[in-house]
């Protein structure tokens, strides 16, 4: 069935005051129809089929055979006409909480419907002509979009850009592929490139495919923030400074809910870009388990980080709880705060590197008393905003972001470098317009000019049910 | 008056060489089959260039062999010198040409066909074919004979309605003085099949004694000489001519400029559309104004004649004009003109009315082939003839079709461009056509089809088995060359630095020296004591698989997704209006074509990636 009626609930489970429940397909209406009685004022219209498009209603929600046996009070909006799949589609607003929705789903199932797979609305929507795939996938970059510059990176000038800059460089590749072909067709007429020439003009290709595979980190570091690990012992002022950052940069930008929703990450923006501080919830709210878990838990979120804040306190002697943190931190990203900075110290900042063996370390010195003046703050977020060069990121450069265009890239530049190893060890260029040709169809992925069947399950598996 | 004349399975219209290769097809497989030319005199005609070959056409050759067809083993046959062009490029563009004595392989083909079991040949023109309920039911002849039949393959050439233009006058006539074929187009029209006008041309023949040889370059035959066909053997091929080389010059262009009013297609007289690959020379000219000279070969047009074929000199100027063009030739000063050169307009279909199978989809067992179809090149009508023929007994016998993809062959590549982009000039095989040319080799034709042409019935038990033995020896010289050691000698270290290859301190393999691009299997026998004397078709084989195994492995790896696109196959009856994500001109084109496969549905032009991408989804839909 192509056009059977899917159904879903659209919001996060558990989550918020009210639920959306969506119904779409060629039934969506009549099967909405079995659950829904209408209130008061639009008692008059018998029928959803009756209902303006796009406009919300009061009505009951009831089990399928029992117009008495209530669901839940709910807001039904019907939309005959440009619904967000392209086809009739119902959605329904109950109360928030598990129960309600939970309850009417399974009753909309029961009166026909289908359980939606995971990105089902998004595919009708695609083969319904209401977005194309660029937009399909710009759907899913704005759903993870963690700040303001990331947002930007993902709406669509971003992509004609990225788009624009492909296609230059895969004009440059197909001019070379032209002259193989023609050389190789033509031989009695065409002369053939010299091997300085056309080994140039392939090494600048490499060039620009480059660029943009440096651009990943930026890209994705737009997107998805910078991971921020505060690390340190117990009681060195860790949360104080958490609070110190949030309390400073007074945009906090909201509590993201992860996918296994058992973690919280704080979100904080620096210039544009978020800092995602990672677990910090956990550890605040449990002191005692990271005393119990020991190193063990900040060794994972120390690996994972793209930064780590390396708390001590700069009054106490050095433990050797401090040297095992320390030891971790090692090839790490990291910036060492000397915290309770306003008591006397016992270490100035060459001492302190030196007896936690992190040399080249950058030191910040704060001081974030809980009833006193937090000071260090900007230091530490201008030396960040220099270790991740975040002057230079501007939101008229392109980023890549996406790991499926980082991949293209990655296979595109293999093959140039073949490419050129080739062309230089003397291989016939008939030959190297194998590599020549990967490196167009690679790029290709990326604006779409090349379609496998892959590609297209990648971008609808990363929508989630009711999506 | 008409009559009811003998019944054939399968009729074809047009001897040459597309309905060569559809009769023997046809009738060695058991079909009951005609083949009617306009003039028994012109079958196997070279109208044009006097060689069969040549880059990508070369390939088509071997391809036609592979799979049982009769092109090259007669080339073989009649060739007086045979060349292997690209020599210096990759294997994958290594293409085969042969100059052809033209009188002589008209005879022996037409020799040939009259020997052919099942196979009546007949002189005459084929005015009408009768359909009912969408089906062929008979071929008539001009003379008023009905020959019932249950196929019909369209291979008329450049016969239809064809006019023939030389500056101001034109005349309607075929090729070489022959009657054009004037009522067939109307009857097609009837039936409604679409027509375009095509216009090819072909440069003058001069009298040889009229050449001055001492100052024109000279152009040889290889000293080894590689036959077409697989059944041929080299042991008695020779080369007997020698090409010349000429070129234009800044006289001659002026000529051109100062004339080009004259000229048809700068003037309007011509209306046909002409191939941007085969240009006549004042076109050359025009669009590129900044070469100040052409190349130009002077080729035997047999051992009995003195007819020599001015290659690249097309020309649809007049006769005048023709003359003062060819005097400013070096070596050309006093030459002759014994034809003169001329553009020719033909009516030909579009070719997107016709499935894979080379049958009209409109009516059942009408078939097209060759120029009819839009192409040009005797080697690419030939290919079309040849599946046009095995798929016409095919469906007669209750046998599924046999449709070769563009992974396969050029062949493949060839039928699926015409059915599936379709054409607006005619159409000139190209290696830059495929995309995986460098599996499409000529080299390994044999490999790529001889299974299947065993199969379909084309190829005898004694040719495949003789095949299955070279494939043997191939793998186990592989396998030997992959075992073999040679330690650090002083013999091997002499051997590589002869070669100008970097120095090995340990013992290196055989088949690792051989990967490197300054060793050939060749020069490897100084080293190599232990090896085998074998067949040049048999090391050649080894060398490519060896030395290019990495690129093969990356051009196989894309046919594999190549292959995906394709197995996805489409229903036969999506109605593809309902789509609504497809853009409007994506759901026309399908509709007209109705592509078998996802990947046949790509390449229709007006079907962008993102239909495409529309149409996996679709077809997903609710299998996620």
């Amino acid at each position: 069935m192509k056009n059977d009626t899917i159904a879903a609930i659209a919001t996060p489970i558990g989550v918020g005051g009210i639920a959306v429940l969506r119904v779409s397909g060629e039934n969506a209406i009549e099967i909405a129809q079995k659950i829904t009685k209408l209130h008061n004022k639009d008692a008059g219209l018998h029928n959803l089929h009756n209902a303006e498009s796009h406009k919300l209603m009061l009505t009951l929600i009831h089990q399928p055979n029992d117009e008495n046996d209530i669901i839940d009070e709910a807001l039904v909006a019907v939309f005959t006409k440009s619904s967000y799949t392209g086809e009739p589609t119902v959605e329904i607003n109950c109360h928030g909480g598990y129960m309600a929705a939970s309850t009417i789903l399974s009753a909309l199932i029961e009166s026909g419907a289908r359980l939606a797979e995971p990105g089902e609305f998004t595919r009708r929507a695609f083969i319904n002509g209401n977005i194309d795939l660029t937009r399909a996938e710009g759907i899913i970059d704005i759903i993870h979009a963690s700040s303001e510059l990331g947002l930007k990176n993902a709406t669509n000038s971003a992509i004609g850009r990225l788009h624009e800059r492909i296609n230059a460089i895969r004009a440059e590749g197909l001019l070379l592929a032209a002259h193989i072909a023609a050389i190789a067709d033509f031989p009695e007429e065409i002369e053939e490139m010299e091997d300085m020439e056309f080994i140039s003009a392939v090494k600048n290709i490499q060039i620009s495919i480059k660029d943009l595979q440096d651009g990943f980190k930026t890209g994705k570091m737009l997107r998805d923030g910078i991971g921020t690990v505060i690390a340190g012992k117990p009681n060195v002022g860790k949360s104080s400074l958490l609070n110190a950052l949030l309390r400073e940069e007074r945009a906090i930008v909201t509590n993201v809910a992860g996918t296994t929703r058992d973690t919280i990450e704080e979100y904080v923006n620096l210039r544009g870009v978020s800092l995602r501080l990672i677990d910090t919830a956990g550890i605040r709210q449990s002191i005692d388990a990271v005393e119990k878990l020991g190193i063990e838990r900040t060794i994972s979120n120390v690996e994972t980080a793209d930064l780590v804040l390396f708390v001590v306190d700069v009054s106490a002697e050095i433990t050797t709880e401090d040297l095992s943190i320390a030891r971790l931190c090692g090839g790490k990203n990291v910036i060492l705060i000397a915290n309770k900075s306003d008591l006397p110290a016992r270490y100035n900042h060459t001492e302190l590197r030196a007896a936690l063996d992190l040399p080249d370390v950058e030191v910040v010195s704060t001081s974030t008393p809980s009833n006193g003046e937090v000071s260090g703050v900007p230091e530490l977020e201008s030396i960040i905003a220099e270790k991740f060069k975040l002057g230079e990121i501007s939101g008229e450069n392109v980023y890549i972001f996406r790991e499926r265009h980082r991949e293209a890239l990655l296979r595109a530049g293999l093959a140039v470098e073949r490419l050129i190893e080739g062309a230089e060890s003397g291989v016939p260029r008939d030959l190297l317009s194998v590599d020549l040709e990967e490196v167009l169809t690679s790029l290709g992925e990326i604006v779409g000019t090349t379609v496998q069947e892959e590609i297209i399950d990648e971008v609808f598996a990363n929508f989630c049910v009711g999506k | 008056m008409l009559r009811t004349a003998k019944p054939y399975d399968i009729i074809i219209i047009g001897g040459g060489h597309a309905g060569i290769e559809a009769a023997f097809a046809a009738a060695r497989l058991g079909c009951k089959t005609a083949l009617f030319s306009v003039s028994l005199d012109s079958v196997a005609n070279l109208p044009c260039n006097p060689c069969i070959g040549g880059t990508a056409k070369g390939h088509l050759v071997r391809e036609i062999d592979a799979l049982g067809g009769e092109m090259g083993k007669v080339a073989d046959k009649t060739f007086i010198q045979s060349r292997i062009l690209n020599r210096r490029k990759g294997p994958a563009v290594y293409s085969l040409r042969a100059q052809i004595d033209r009188r002589q392989y008209q005879d022996e083909m037409k020799h040939r066909l009259e020997l052919q079991e099942n196979l009546d040949i007949l002189q005459g023109e084929i005015v009408k074919i009768n359909v009912e309920n969408g089906a062929v039911v008979s071929a008539q002849t001009a003379a008023g004979a009905v020959h019932p039949c249950r196929a019909v393959i369209i291979a008329s050439g450049t016969y239809l309605k064809s006019r023939i233009i030389m500056g101001e006058y034109a005349v309607d006539s075929g090729p070489d003085g022959l009657f054009g074929a004037n009522q067939l187009s109307d009857c097609l029209r009837e039936l409604g099949i679409e027509l375009f006008r095509f216009k090819t041309g072909t440069p003058p023949r001069v009298n040889a004694k009229t050449i001055d040889y001492s100052v024109l370059g000279e152009q040889l035959g290889d000293d080894e000489i590689t036959p077409f066909s697989f059944e041929s053997t080299v042991e008695t091929m020779e080369n007997q001519v020698k090409c010349y080389i000429t070129y234009t010059n800044e006289e001659t262009h002026r000529i051109i400029h100062e004339n080009l009013h004259r000229s048809p297609m700068y003037s309007g007289g011509i209306e046909g559309i002409g191939a941007r690959y085969c240009p006549s020379i004042e076109d050359k000219i025009v669009r590129f104004p900044d070469k100040d000279r052409h190349q130009l070969f002077i080729e035997p047009m047999g051992l009995n004649t003195e007819e020599m074929y001015i290659q690249g000199f097309s020309s649809s100027m007049p006769q005048d004009v023709q003359e003062q063009m060819l005097r400013t030739l070096p070596g050309l000063l006093n030459a002759h003109i014994m034809r003169y050169a001329y553009a020719i307009e033909y009516d030909c279909i579009n070719p997107l009315q016709l499935a894979p199978t080379m049958e009209f989809k409109a009516i059942s067992g009408l078939y097209g082939a060759g120029q009819f179809c839009g192409t040009s090149g005797y080697e690419e009508a030939a290919a079309q003839g040849l599946v046009a023929g095995i798929n016409a007994a095919r469906k007669l016998q209750g046998l599924p079709p046999v449709v070769i993809d563009r992974s396969e062959a050029y062949i493949g590549t060839l039928i699926d461009d015409l059915v599936t982009k379709g054409t607006l000039e005619p159409y000139r095989m190209m290696t830059s056509r495929s995309e995986y040319r460098l599996i499409l080799r000529q080299d390994n034709a044999d490999a790529r089809l001889t299974p299947l042409g065993y199969e379909v019935g084309l190829i005898s038990q004694e040719r495949y088995d003789r095949f299955l033995r070279k494939y043997e020896q191939v793998a186990a010289e592989i396998k030997r060359l992959e075992k073999v050691i040679f330690p650090p000698t002083a013999a091997v270290l002499e051997f590589l630095k002869e070669q100008n290859s970097s120095e090995v301190s340990t013992g290196i393999r055989a088949a690792e020296l051989l990967k490197r691009p300054e060793i050939t299997y060749k020069a490897l026998a100084q080293i190599d004591k232990a090896r085998e004397i074998l067949p040049a078709d048999v090391f050649e084989q080894v060398e490519v698989s060896i030395k290019y195994a990495g690129y093969i492995s990356r051009q196989l790896s894309h046919i594999n997704q190549f292959k995906k696109l394709e197995n996805k196959k489409l229903p036969d009856d999506i109605d593809y209006e309902r789509i609504t994500g497809l853009r409007i001109e994506a759901r026309q084109k399908l509709t007209k074509i109705r592509p078998h496969s996802l990947g046949q549905a790509s390449r229709i032009s007006g079907v962008s990636p993102s239909d495409i991408a529309v149409l996996i989804v679709w077809l997903k839909q609710g299998k996620f």
